[in-house]
């Protein structure tokens, strides 16, 4: 068991991922690439090129026989080295085996209703994960799962069957190339897959003007949603507030106002479908 | 500590006192001009250690004429009105409410102001007919308080069943944001609803109260009892005689080891607090005829039988970090199992001392004083080195879970009374659900109380009881303010920098 698996961060209580305290375990590494990434540092990992580490400003980072090394200890967690990182990476990542891992749920286990594994994109690591999944679960916890859709679902399934559901995005539908590098409809299939099994808590999509079908898109998932009402759909306003520079000047002129973004609710309402949550 | 003769000078001229402040504080300073050497028969010895600051007595004065703390059943009035005061049974909720204020001026306390006012929703409830005017009244009583009862320890408590008088209680505390009356939700998730729980943390995000206590927890330890003061457990139709304290942080100060301190200081001094308090408690009983002569006690709303006294503590973190030093380890108290290891062989050395000593007339709690975890004063110097209770120092608090898992550890030695506060971001609002998660996970490790804020409100809890930061602003610009515990506040603030403690957010 000294497999191990490579970790964004660890937020021990969170409240936005999924109903009640959880906590939310970023694994590093996503294959898609989407414009309005909020933390595009998790799609690559860090390759070593050493770029980071002349820009650290309280030295926390060195760099030894060809590897990037982070201390934890030095670091006031600025984050120049994400900003600086070409390669949608991050230095700080850090790699956990199961028992790790389980060491960390255990001691936050009493004020947690469960654990949420977000990324990334952790179907990635469906081996490392149905394992830890089993073990959360045998804690009394639940799981859940923060996912963009695009996995093969029968490769999957033996993560699926040890969780309790999926907080599935869909990003888009016809323009889900230009917005995340991604082509086909894996994601819409996997949405009706999962629903059939009740494994979905929450469907979600990111909106944004320009780069994406919203119509099309909502369409799309509320037809899905049909005959499952207790499957909510979440609608997040894109911002630009914490994105890198370049993404910001790509995606800046999309983002929508506060009444066009409403309009969409309105638009959900006038069709009949009413178990959403507006994040603005 | 006993008052010089020029205090009443100083009192008198103050430029930042009310009159009725100066008058408390003048009654205050003849209470302790007088020597307990001669008034309670103290010894050398025991007055050696008040002197040298490492037991506080916190300005009780040494003729002690009535019960530091009152927990008046009020039931009794519902039932039979009060004839010393010559009103009826209410029929009706101003009947009720009037009744409640009259008798609430004649409950006196250590600080001459209440620090309990009763289960406000199971009085009010029988008498809710209408719910928008009786909305109105009961807004009006709660404000009406917090501007003659200018002490926020002052205490109501709610629950633990949902009641429309409860909803409409945490309505208006929303909408009055007062720091008077304080506020405690009885918890228990057995008899609580949901719902109600939530609506209480909302409100308590919202204007820092209620807080939460573990009703399970305290009703085995305590019986039936009222959350009073600060967080103070203790039992209903009594109270407590007095409330002395260590301060542990201060007492360090002499100690060579860690065995010296707590084989040789913590006894000495301990057992010399415990016969204090014994004087005290024998003259209130015996020679001030407070319980023969107060219509509380005639009338049943209290009996001398259901009295206890609080055995208070400051300074766990300062004795276990002066400790870890002299044992040369960089850790300090909050993240270092070490230091962990070291506050409970203090407390649990306390807890047996504590066991052993018989004390007089003290039956509902079976001859023994119960332990406190005292949040803190600024009466000397010596309390800018005594954290508040068993407390992790602000700055030195280890992450969320952590600080909770750490400090549930502490909460089963002090059964009348302990408790903890986390200031949260705004982004709980929304997710009332974690919240709760979170306060029923700690009730889980053992939690007796805790209580939340959002960082950023105006009200804020400075140790146990809550203060305005404008108000206390005022104050430290040299301006009379209302409360006395907004002058407590200022002081503990520049003390122990209380309102900067962590902001809980998710990231």
């Amino acid at each position: 068991m000294n497999q191990k698996i490579l970790v964004n961060q660890i937020i021990p209580f969170s409240n936005v991922d999924g109903e009640g305290n959880r906590c939310s375990i970023f694994v590093q590494g996503c294959q898609l690439n989407c414009l309005y990434c909020h933390n595009s540092e998790t799609i690559q990992k860090c390759r070593h090129c050493g770029i980071c580490v002349e820009h650290c400003p309280s030295k926390a980072l060195s760099i030894e026989s060809g590897l990037v090394l982070y201390n934890e200890k030095s670091c006031t967690r600025c984050d120049k080295c994400i900003m600086i990182c070409p390669f949608q990476s991050t230095p700080k990542a850090k790699a956990y085996t199961l028992d790790d891992l389980m060491v960390l749920i255990k001691s936050y286990r009493p004020y947690i209703r469960g654990v949420t594994l977000s990324g990334g994109e952790p179907t990635l690591y469906t081996d490392f994960l149905m394992g830890l999944c089993k073990k959360i679960r045998s804690l009394g916890l639940t799981v859940y799962i923060d996912s963009n859709g695009f996995f093969d679902f029968e490769a999957t399934l033996p993560l699926i069957n040890n969780i309790d559901g999926f907080l599935l995005d869909i990003k888009a539908v016809d323009n889900i190339e230009q917005l995340c590098g991604v082509k086909g409809q894996t994601h819409l299939i996997n949405l009706e897959k999962l629903l059939e099994i009740d494994k979905v808590i929450e469907v979600r999509t990111v909106l944004l003007n320009k780069h994406m079908d919203q119509i099309n898109t909502l369409n799309k998932v509320v037809d899905r949603l049909k005959g499952y009402n207790q499957v909510p759909y979440r609608l997040i306003r894109a911002h630009v507030t914490g994105l890198k520079k370049a993404q910001a000047l790509l995606i800046g002129d999309a983002i929508m106002k506060d009444e066009e973004f409403l309009a969409y609710g309105t638009y959900l309402s006038q069709k009949g479908f009413h178990n959403f949550k507006l994040q603005r | 500590m006993r008052s010089v003769l020029n205090d009443f000078a100083l009192t008198a001229s103050a430029t930042n006192m009310t009159y009725q402040q100066k008058l408390f504080s003048m009654a205050n300073i003849g209470e302790r001009l007088i020597d307990p050497r001669e008034s309670l028969g103290y010894t050398d010895e025991e007055m050696k250690y008040i002197e040298n600051d490492m037991i506080c007595d916190l300005n009780e004065g040494y003729l002690p004429y009535r019960p530091r703390y009152i927990v008046p059943d009020y039931d009794i009035f519902i039932k039979n009105g009060c004839k010393f005061l010559d009103i009826k049974p209410p029929i009706d909720l101003d009947q009720l409410l009037d009744g409640l204020l009259i008798i609430y001026g004649h409950v006196p306390s250590i600080t001459s102001f209440p620090v309990y006012i009763g289960r406000l929703d199971q009085l009010i409830d029988p008498f809710i007919r209408d719910e928008a005017s009786d909305y109105v009244k009961i807004k009006r009583f709660l404000n009406h308080i917090d501007k003659t009862i200018v002490d926020s320890f002052c205490h109501g408590n709610i629950g633990p069943h949902e009641t429309r008088a409860g909803h409409l209680i945490l309505k208006a505390v929303i909408e009055l944001q007062n720091p008077t009356p304080n506020l405690t939700l009885l918890y228990d998730a057995s008899l609580t609803s949901k719902d109600f729980a939530l609506e209480a943390l909302r409100t308590c995000l919202l204007a820092a109260k209620p807080s939460f206590s573990n009703q399970v927890m305290y009703q085995k330890d305590v019986g039936n009892h009222g959350i009073v003061s600060c967080y103070n457990a203790l039992p209903l139709g009594g109270g407590a005689y007095t409330l002395l304290r260590l301060r542990l942080g201060t007492m360090v100060k002499k100690a060579t080891s860690t065995e010296h301190f707590i084989e040789t200081i913590l006894p000495k001094v301990a057992h010399n607090m415990a016969t204090m308090m014994d004087k005290r408690v024998k003259y209130m009983v015996e020679q001030s005829h407070f319980f023969e002569t107060s219509f509380l006690s005639k009338e049943g709303f209290i009996s001398q039988d259901n009295f206890t006294a609080m055995f208070g503590i400051v300074g766990l973190a300062d004795a276990v970090n002066h400790l870890l030093k002299l044992e040369n380890i960089e850790e300090t108290f909050g993240q270092s199992d070490l230091g962990d290891e070291l506050g409970h062989k203090i407390l649990s050395t306390l807890e047996h001392i504590v066991s052993q000593h018989e004390a007089p007339y003290l039956q509902r709690t079976d001859g023994h004083y119960l332990l406190h975890a005292q949040v803190g004063a600024d009466l000397s110097p010596e309390d800018k080195d005594n954290t508040p209770a068993h407390r992790i120092k602000v700055g030195q608090e280890p992450i969320l879970p952590l600080h909770l898992t750490q400090s549930a550890t502490f909460h089963k030695y002090f059964k009348s009374g302990t408790g903890d506060l986390f200031a949260f971001d705004q982004t709980y609002l929304d997710h009332l659900e974690a919240l709760l998660d979170i306060i029923q996970g700690s009730f889980s490790e053992g939690y007796r109380y805790i209580t939340t804020y959002l960082q950023n409100s105006d009200l804020i809890r400075v140790t146990g009881y809550l203060v305005k930061r404008s108000d206390v602003e005022r104050f430290n610009n040299n301006e009379v303010v209302l409360r006395d515990t907004d002058i407590f506040g200022s002081g503990t603030n520049n003390n122990a920098n209380v309102f900067n403690r962590q902001t809980r957010t998710f990231e």
